[in-house]
Formats: structure tokens, C-alpha cells, sequence
């Protein structure tokens, strides 16, 4: 390397990291996890050189009152939520203090971040939940099979969300069978296999496994879907990467949220929040954009599914 | 409750800035040419596609034994290591290698006998077309960072609102649930994006012309060892790369 491109590079950089004053700032109020030092990791890529913040995380002791000393501490423009805990801590503070404005609030990394702060003022977010028509347009893609009819087993508090997704699915020509059943059913290990056994009677030529903790019990899983598995021999799309360990036999494909991709995303939220001023305009929540795909071909191969070799390309890991 | 970290400009970064600046300087000054007589040249690749970055590095590291492959599944991955490490050669569109005034162009890459592909505007519902997208949210690939990356966008689109994806696969989500109004995507995204999706997608062509893909090198002595594994490169990867054959730049 020549004198005068390390300096070149070397101005180059120092351009590049050049302080800026007098900024606004962003404060972001998570928990401890891989999962969320990614999103922050994302976040402050993008923020970089244009608004500061400060990553406060928090334990399970921490309070409303926290919360509210936090926000008094750094008068930030707008604040980044994530995990459950921390949006019922902002709920609750909105409204134990109903008279006090709290800055703009944007909500990540949480479950059904638009049940828990409906109602909720001056929030936006973007939820967590991958939608169906993501993973199995996915899915689609990579499998030599035609995948037109997909099942989904669902509690029957969760019809919205199915609903919202047989919309989507529907704009790409994909049928979401689904079966429901109730709360109480769930906790059912024969129950849910005999709700699963239906559902594999409807012509199906896939299954989503949506994310709902409740019909995913340790339980459930060993007593209901493993033994189910043994008799189904299609692509099964799943939320969590943990489910296409290879000793389960679930998922031949998992589809789940790219964290730093989240976190670009809940930047491009704040500088929209920054390009209006600080305000934010219908408060909607958005669906996320950016996926990581694993796909388990020892699994897809055992129940005779082949997938395009070209396409495999396509996807973050090949677990074979 | 306990504070992590910090990200202000405060008198900490500003020491930090400083030793930073020193640490820097010694690397490129004494750490330079030396040190890196015996090592393989490198060489930095970034294109927008659905193919995984992590596949193609593995590839055309198999293809170009001769050297350090690495390749980046987003812009500004590759902008942080061309910033941090600069490599010896690049691929990459020429609007992404344009701020790095130090790189020559070798090869560029041409598909249909040109070096130039044309960038289309992709909508649900109504067809829309350049004169139309005043306010309009557009998505597109970020090649340049915000704001290079808007200003770019403005340069050829007039006063838009810019949407960025990471990812080319993040197009389709964005515009399917409605995070913007079109995609302003390149004839390669156009193909790419039908193969996925059965959205009744309304294309309009534009006027719009961008490069391709091009070779780029800092210096003479790695100029035949860049071509030489270019030249090796099969379908796959110059498909990957959206060209069909590579030229001597002119």
C-alpha cells in the first residue's frame, strides 16, 4: 500500500466518523439479549452521524418509574421499545400520568405489539410476527411442489390474525385452511392432534406453524405435533429456528425475523418520525420487512420433498 | 435498571477519536505494504440479489484461489469494509464504487451488448409513471446510504419520499404491505421479483439507464491476477453479477 492512498483512506475514514453536535437523541429502553443488541446494532448503522442515542437496558425489577426517570434524564425526541415488558411499562406510565406527554414511541421486538398497546397514545411499531404470506411465498420459491392450499391450526382468540393473513396469502394465490379450537382444547395434547389430524384431511399441500407460544408448549410439541409429523410428508413452515432441528422433524423451513434488518427498519421509523417534525401520523403498526431463512433438507427428503438445488442459494443456512 | 451504553459524542468518543486516529495512521503507515507483500490480493463484491452473499463468497472463492474473496449481501456492509480495509479490486455497480475516487475501472460488466440496464417502476393496482410520483414513496435498494441514497433517487425520480431495503428479497414485503407506492428496481430486480411473487404487479418502464456491474483495482501489478479470475467466472456467478460477459473498460 502506497503513502498516499493510507492517507487517502485514513482522511476517507476520518470523514467518515467525523462528529456531528448538537443532535437530537433517541432513547432505546430493551432488555438484555443477542437478539436485541442486533436491532440496536441495526439501528445505530443507520442513525449514525445524524442522531444520537442512548441504549438503556433493563431487568425484571425495573418500573414504570424507571422508565419515566429515564425518559426526564436524556428528553429524548422519540423512544424505541422493545420486548413486552417494556411496552407495559410505557402503557402503564400512560396511564397512571395521563396529563404528561410522552414523547413519540416506536414499538419493536415484542409479541402482538398491536393488542398490547391498542389503545395506547402517540405509538407506532412494527410487529414481530413474520406474516404467513412471507415465509410461504418463501416456501414456494425453493420447493419443486405447488403450494397452493397451506393449514394453520390456530386458538381461536388468535382469528384475527389468521384473518389478517388469509388477505395476504390470498394476493399471492395461496389458500390458508385453518382449524380452530378453543383455549381449553389447546391444553389438550389429544385435542390439538385430533384438530391437526383434520387439518391434514383438508388437501393441504403444506402446514404454517404460526408462533403462538400457547399451541407451542413443550408439551404439546412432544405429545401432539412430533407425532403427528411422522405421518405428514409436506413442507411444515415454521417461526423459530428451533424447530427445524433435525431430532424434532417439524420444520422443513423456518422463517424468522433478521434483527439488524429490524433494526434498519426502526430507523427508517425514527427518521420519518424526524422528517415530520417529531409527530406521528396514523398510528399504524408495520409489518416487518426483513428475513432469516433456514431450510432443513435431511427433513424435506425424508417425507419426499425436493427442493430447487439453484434456489438453496436463496436461503441463510442449509441444514443437510 | 443499568445503562449499557452510550452512543454520545461525548469527551470519551472525542479520546477515543483521537487514539482511534493514531491507531489508524500507525496500521496504514507502518502495517502497510510490508506486512502484506505475501498476502493475496483482496477482493470486495457487492450486488443487490436474492442470492445469498455467504454462497457466492464460497463460490468465487473456489473460482479465484489467487485471492481474498469477500462478498456482501448489503451496500453498506461493503461500504464499512472498503472504508475500514480497502481492498485491492471491487465489483459492484458503478454508482456504489463512484465515491471511492482511487479505484480504475478494468472490466465492465454488459449484458444485450451494453453496459447499461433499464430501471423500471413496479406498483399495485395503478400503472405509475415518472411524472406522476411527486410526494410518492418509492422503494429502492440502498446502494448509498440515506442520504446519498435520496439524493440520488431525487436526481432521477424529482421530489419523491425514499424507502430503503437492506435486502433485494425486502422488496416484495415493502410493497406488498403497503410501505410504498412503487419500487424503482433495475430489468435484473424486475426478473427476479416475477420469479418470486404472483402480486398483480403494474410495471411501467422508465427512461432511466444505470450501469452494470464493473471491475475495479488500485493497482497495476494486481491487474492480471483481477482479469484472470474474472475470466473464470461461469454463469451462475455472472449471473449473480447480472452480466452476461465482462469488456476491457474503455
Amino acid at each position: 500500500m502506497s503513502f498516499s492512498r493510507a492517507v487517502f483512506f485514513l482522511l476517507l475514514l476520518l470523514v467518515s466518523s467525523s462528529p456531528v453536535y448538537a443532535i437530537d437523541s433517541i432513547l432505546i429502553v430493551r432488555p438484555s439479549g443477542h437478539h436485541f443488541e442486533q436491532i440496536v446494532s441495526g439501528i445505530s448503522d443507520e442513525l449514525a452521524g445524524e442522531l444520537r442515542y442512548e441504549d438503556i437496558v433493563f431487568d425484571a425489577k425495573s418500573t414504570k418509574s424507571d422508565l419515566y426517570a429515564v425518559i426526564e434524564r436524556y428528553q429524548p425526541r422519540a423512544i424505541v421499545l422493545m420486548g413486552n415488558r417494556q411496552l407495559k411499562l410505557f402503557r402503564g406510565l400512560q396511564e397512571d400520568r395521563p396529563a404528561i406527554s410522552l414523547p413519540p414511541s416506536i414499538a419493536v421486538a415484542a409479541l402482538f405489539i398491536d393488542r398490547v398497546l391498542a389503545g395506547s397514545k402517540n405509538v407506532t411499531g412494527i410487529l414481530y410476527e413474520i406474516p404467513a404470506v412471507t415465509s410461504l411465498v418463501s416456501l414456494r420459491s425453493i420447493t419443486a411442489k405447488n403450494i397452493k392450499r397451506v393449514g394453520v391450526l390456530y386458538r381461536h382468540d388468535m382469528i384475527d390474525m389468521i384473518e389478517e393473513n388469509r388477505r395476504y396469502c390470498e394476493s399471492e394465490g395461496i389458500e390458508l385452511v385453518s382449524v380452530g379450537i378453543s383455549d381449553s382444547d389447546a391444553n389438550s395434547t389429544r385435542k390439538t392432534k385430533q384438530a391437526l389430524r383434520k387439518l391434514a384431511d383438508k388437501s393441504i399441500d403444506a402446514l404454517w406453524i404460526s408462533n403462538d407460544s400457547r399451541l407451542l408448549t413443550r408439551d404439546l410439541i412432544t405429545r401432539s405435533w412430533m407425532p403427528f409429523m411422522t405421518r405428514f410428508n409436506k413442507p411444515v413452515v415454521v417461526g423459530v429456528e428451533t424447530l427445524t432441528k433435525t431430532q424434532l422433524n417439524m420444520g422443513s423451513l423456518a422463517v424468522f425475523p433478521d434483527h439488524t434488518g429490524l433494526g434498519a427498519q426502526t430507523a427508517g421509523k425514527i427518521f420519518d418520525l424526524m422528517d415530520n417534525r417529531w409527530k406521528i401520523e396514523g398510528e399504524t403498526f408495520e409489518q416487518p420487512l426483513s428475513v432469516i431463512k433456514h431450510v432443513n433438507v435431511k427433513i424435506s427428503q425424508d417425507r419426499g420433498i425436493r427442493f430447487k438445488e439453484s434456489k438453496l442459494l436463496q436461503v441463510d443456512k442449509v441444514i443437510r | 435498571m443499568h445503562c449499557r451504553f452510550s452512543t454520545l459524542f461525548c469527551p470519551e468518543a472525542k479520546k477515543l477519536c483521537v487514539s482511534s486516529f493514531f491507531t489508524v495512521f500507525a496500521c496504514l503507515f507502518f502495517l502497510s505494504e510490508p506486512c502484506r507483500a505475501n498476502s493475496p490480493p483482496t477482493l470486495y463484491i457487492y450486488n443487490p440479489s436474492y442470492t445469498k452473499a455467504h454462497a457466492m463468497q464460497k463460490k468465487i472463492g473456489a473460482i479465484c484461489p489467487s485471492l481474498e474473496v469477500h462478498v456482501y449481501g448489503k451496500a453498506k456492509d461493503f461500504k464499512k469494509h472498503v472504508l475500514s480495509s480497502a481492498p485491492d479490486a471491487t465489483i459492484s455497480l458503478p454508482d456504489v464504487i463512484k465515491p471511492y475516487t482511487v479505484y480504475k475501472t478494468l472490466l465492465e460488466g454488459q449484458r444485450e451488448q451494453s453496459q447499461l440496464e433499464s430501471y423500471y417502476l413496479v406498483s399495485l393496482g395503478n400503472a405509475l409513471s415518472v411524472s406522476e410520483l411527486s410526494k410518492k414513496k418509492i422503494g429502492v435498494i440502498d446502494l448509498l446510504g440515506r442520504k446519498a441514497m435520496r439524493a440520488f433517487i431525487r436526481s432521477l425520480l424529482g421530489d419523491v419520499a425514499i424507502k430503503r431495503v437492506g435486502k433485494a428479497e425486502d422488496l416484495l414485503p415493502l410493497l406488498n404491505f403497503n410501505g410504498a407506492d412503487a419500487l424503482f428496481i433495475s430489468d435484473s430486480d424486475l426478473t427476479d421479483l416475477k420469479e418470486v411473487t404472483r402480486l398483480k404487479l403494474k410495471v411501467t418502464r422508465t427512461d432511466i439507464r444505470l450501469g452494470l456491474p464493473v471491475v475495479s483495482y488500485l493497482k497495476q501489478s494486481d491487474r492480471d491476477v483481477i482479469s484472470d479470475c474474472v475470466s473464470r467466472f461461469d454463469p451462475v456467478v455472472n449471473s449473480y453479477l447480472r452480466v452476461e460477459k465482462w469488456r476491457k473498460a474503455l
